[in-house]
């Protein structure tokens, strides 16, 4: 079956809601046998200037976001300028305008009026959205269920004034086939998902019961996706003060025997250094995600970016091992997590999940998974074992450096976690050999913890000339970029990075000897990861195909910055 | 036995940590409680390392965030008794933030906050609660105002706010005691000026302004007394100065009635059902 695809983007004012479209968009139409990939621009605004969202539809499993579009809605005359250049020769705009009729590739439809008849103008999406299902010559009922859920809360009026603008919307498109469309297919087992939705749903699985973060635009998804889970499940969701005190805060209740997890962004990452140093001396695990924006500083809080690699990777006060991982979509975010848990609380140590803004607020849809298939972390000793304990140091010195951990409570002898450097009991010691001991021990553990090394994945032609290196979510693009380029008889190769620290140079020299040109792409200034391979084995790279405007990046952005390299 | 692991305190020979060292000591066996359910939170100081003679679990931190990390071990297991002990220094530089926080969501956790009236560690440097021109010598350090750990539960809501000091036991036991009982945050500051860095003249002013308060002070309705009590610069009263119940904060959450975090679990079987009902798209 031949790959096909429609991207559709609608641009209007920041509070025209946008925001509320592309999610109940794509819900219908996955639920109509879709493939679904959507992303809507944040602003800082709440109201005016321009806001946007992509969305793209295709027959088989979508990556990510694609720019050339077919569709373009425009809310407001003029928005659609800005976005003109995108569209394909046989795209078509569908604008508000009483000049009814299709023209030129302009569709004209009195969006405003019906609405305003329906009884209020915010009801325009829903217009708007019944056009669009009869464009793809979809029947209503497809999207009742979904409109009932987003509605009912406002009111049933509310709900019956925007099914009738969504029958006034599809009157007019309806068996007109104004564009081409492709057969559906059955995506009856398939879930849409935000980046947001893939780790709280592997967190919850994982058996995670706390979720501390401090409420920000960027977080506040996490935390109503968890509270969902509290009325009937034994979880709390505990809206924190601090990026620092909700990363104390998770490492006492980790201490003390339940799972928690800490959600936290580029400039709450700052503040919680020194908790993570603590967790690195205190050997508790750590399950972190940071949501990665344009920086320095607050820079651009609703854009994306994957700019704080090197920072995090080289966080906290001197040396203890951590992992990082940063998933490629969202089907990583939920896998990505389970194997966080398992890590972080099988050998006692940090693990970050790295995300840029737009992983987290896009979506996808993805496989219906099986809970019962979750691995989750076991506790360090059985019920068993709990009886026949006859001695315990919370840090005994172990082969691989892993201290079997013990909760309060649980049995009669005392749990010591200390922030100075201690002995295997935890009483604080400055003593010379002790040091060595312990500050051995705790770094062993990154050679133990290569035993759930997840190398990079090879994408492409074996015997390639061109090598791509991407990682997170610059991945799925890249991926798009090799299949065009092999399809017009290229020699094109790619390594796909989901892990990013530890990096084990002995699976990277490879790909490294027999390329002839190797281009790193990734969305910050300096190659931040170009900069990362050169440190950890001597790796170069040729060039670095990079973007740092707070979008997204795109097939079509890699596509032509790199026949730009290539003239050179 | 090597010399340089400290398993016994190593304090000066006439610090109060000793003497309240062996209190706790004596609290914990007095009490009915398991002793493996205590969990002592400190932070960095000199008293900070009194949890570690205790015989029992310790969670010590960096400085002022042993609050913050008693909150996630109560939040996680309500039925173990989490004391935190620390000094003025950790509590009132970076700890006021996590402190203010735990008051209002009246966490039942107890902190004890040992005031030596300077910061010990950095050999007599003033800390926020020495008392003005008072005691150290660095004049230039010393802010006009001390800050004030039972002003700031006043007027936070905390639900049990007491003061005591070393130099009389029993009060202080009996303080302690109640506070550790008391369902919800409380504070006790235990006065227990260093010797060793403060002049012996200073220690004798103070021991003379030091007045005992009514128990009735501690009344919710005589909150405004509690204040009034606390406004002459040349008096320190000690005693209870507030004590109400109010709801604890994991006492919200109705199904920790049945258990603590720590023994209820999420149910694979129910998941499963949840997501099948539940799914999007």
């Amino acid at each position: 079956m031949k790959k096909e695809y429609i991207n559709i983007a609608i641009v209007g004012e920041a509070g025209q809601g946008i925001g509320t479209f592309t999610r109940i968009f794509s819900n219908v139409f996955l639920n109509a046998g879709y493939h679904v990939y959507s992303y809507r621009n944040f602003t800082t605004r709440v109201k005016g200037g321009i806001n946007w969202g992509n969305l793209t539809l295709s027959n088989e499993r979508l990556g990510h976001v694609g720019d050339d579009l077919d569709i373009l809605i425009s809310m407001k005359d003029g928005f659609e300028d800005e976005f003109k250049s995108k569209l394909k020769p046989k795209g078509i705009i569908i604008r508000d305008g009483e000049e009814e009729g299709f023209r030129d590739g302009v569709l004209t439809l009195p969006l405003t009026r019906l609405a305003k008849g329906t009884g209020s103008i915010r009801n325009i999406n829903s217009v708007i959205l019944g056009a669009i299902m009869g464009l793809f010559n979809l029947e209503l009922a497809m999207a009742h269920k979904k409109m009932l859920k987003e509605f009912s809360a406002k009111g049933i009026e509310i709900y019956d004034e925007n099914l009738k603008a969504l029958q006034l919307g599809h009157k007019y498109t309806i068996d007109k086939e104004y564009i081409k469309v492709f057969n559906t297919v059955n995506t009856r087992d398939r879930i849409l998902v935000s980046g947001c939705n893939g780790i709280v749903l592997a967190a919850v699985g994982s058996g995670c019961q706390l979720l501390y973060t401090k409420p920000l635009p960027i977080t506040i998804e996490f935390m109503d996706q968890f509270r969902e889970f509290t009325r009937e499940f034994p979880i709390i969701t505990d809206s924190c003060e601090s990026d620092r005190s909700a990363l104390y805060k998770s490492l006492g209740s980790n201490y003390a025997g339940v799972k928690s997890m800490v959600v936290t962004t580029s400039t709450g990452f700052q503040k919680l250094y020194d908790a993570l140093s603590f967790a690195g001396m205190a050997e508790l695990p750590v399950v972190l995600t940071t949501i990665q924006f344009p920086g320095p500083s607050v820079g651009l809080p609703t854009k994306t970016s994957q700019s704080d690699l090197l920072s995090i990777i080289f966080s906290g006060n001197d040396d203890f091992p951590r992992v990082i991982y940063s998933p490629a979509n969202h089907d990583e975010c939920y896998s990505l997590t389970i194997k966080a848990f398992e890590v972080s609380h099988n050998y006692n140590i940090p693990v970050i999940i790295l995300l840029d803004h737009y992983l987290a607020k896009s979506y996808s849809d993805i496989e219906l998974f099986d809970v019962d298939e979750v691995r989750r972390p076991r506790d360090h000793f059985t019920r068993k074992q709990l009886g026949k304990v006859k001695e315990y140091s919370t840090y005994k010195n172990t082969k691989d450096g892993v201290s079997p951990r013990l909760y309060p409570g649980s049995t009669k002898f005392p749990v010591i976690v200390n922030s100075y450097e201690h002995d295997e009991l935890g009483m604080i010691s400055d003593c010379p050999e002790n040091r060595i001991k312990m500050h051995e021990k705790r770094n062993r553990k990154a050679d133990a913890v290569l035993n759930e090394y997840l190398p990079p994945e090879f994408y492409g032609k074996e015997k390639f000339k061109t090598l791509f290196v991407a990682w997170g979510s610059t991945i799925e693009p890249v991926k798009t970029v090799v299949d065009i380029l092999n399809s017009k008889k290229g020699k094109v190769g790619a390594l796909l990075f989901s892990q990013v620290y530890p990096l084990n140079p002995k699976k990277i020299k490879k790909y490294f000897k027999r390329t002839k040109f190797i281009v790193d792409v990734e969305t910050n200034y300096s190659g931040q990861f170009a900069s990362l391979l050169r440190e950890v084995g001597s790796f170069e790279v040729d060039a670095v195909i990079n973007r740092y405007d707070g979008l997204p990046i795109t097939a079509e952005y890699i596509l032509e910055k790199f026949n730009k390299l290539e003239k050179k | 036995m090597d010399q340089n692991i400290i398993f016994q305190p190593d304090w000066c020979t006439n610090c109060a940590n000793h003497p309240l060292l062996s209190l706790f000591r004596e609290i914990i066996g007095e009490s009915t409680q398991q002793i493996s359910d205590y969990v002592f939170v400190s932070g960095i100081g000199h008293s900070a390392k009194i949890p570690f003679y205790l015989n029992t679990n310790v969670f010590n931190t960096p400085s002022g965030q042993a609050i913050s990390a008693a909150a996630g071990i109560k939040l996680a297991n309500h039925n173990l008794k989490v004391i935190i002990i620390t000094g003025d220094g950790d509590v009132m530089c970076n700890g006021l933030s996590p402190l203010l926080h735990s008051i209002r969501r009246n966490l039942d956790i107890n902190l004890i906050m040992v005031n030596n009236l300077i910061q010990a560690n950095s050999k007599g440097y003033p800390s926020p609660s020495t008392p003005v021109e008072q005691i150290s010598e660095c004049m230039e350090c010393i802010s006009y105002e001390p800050l004030s750990i039972v002003k700031l539960g006043l007027a936070s809501g905390c639900t049990y706010i007491a003061r005591g000091v070393i130099y009389d036991r029993e009060m202080l036991k009996d303080l302690i005691n109640r506070a550790i009982s008391h369902k919800g945050f409380s504070i006790v500051e235990v006065i227990a000026p260093c010797e060793q860095h403060i002049k012996f003249e200073k220690l004798q002013e103070l021991k003379e302004k030091l007045f005992v308060i009514d128990d009735d002070i501690s009344e919710p309705l005589n909150i405004l007394k509690a204040y009034e009590v606390l406004r002459d610069p040349d008096r320190v009263p000690i005693g209870l100065f507030h004590r109400e119940i109010k709801k604890t904060h994991h006492a919200r959450f109705k199904f920790l009635n049945e258990g603590s975090l720590y023994e209820l679990k999420i149910s694979r079987k129910q998941l499963r059902q949840y997501l099948a009902d539940n799914r999007q798209g």
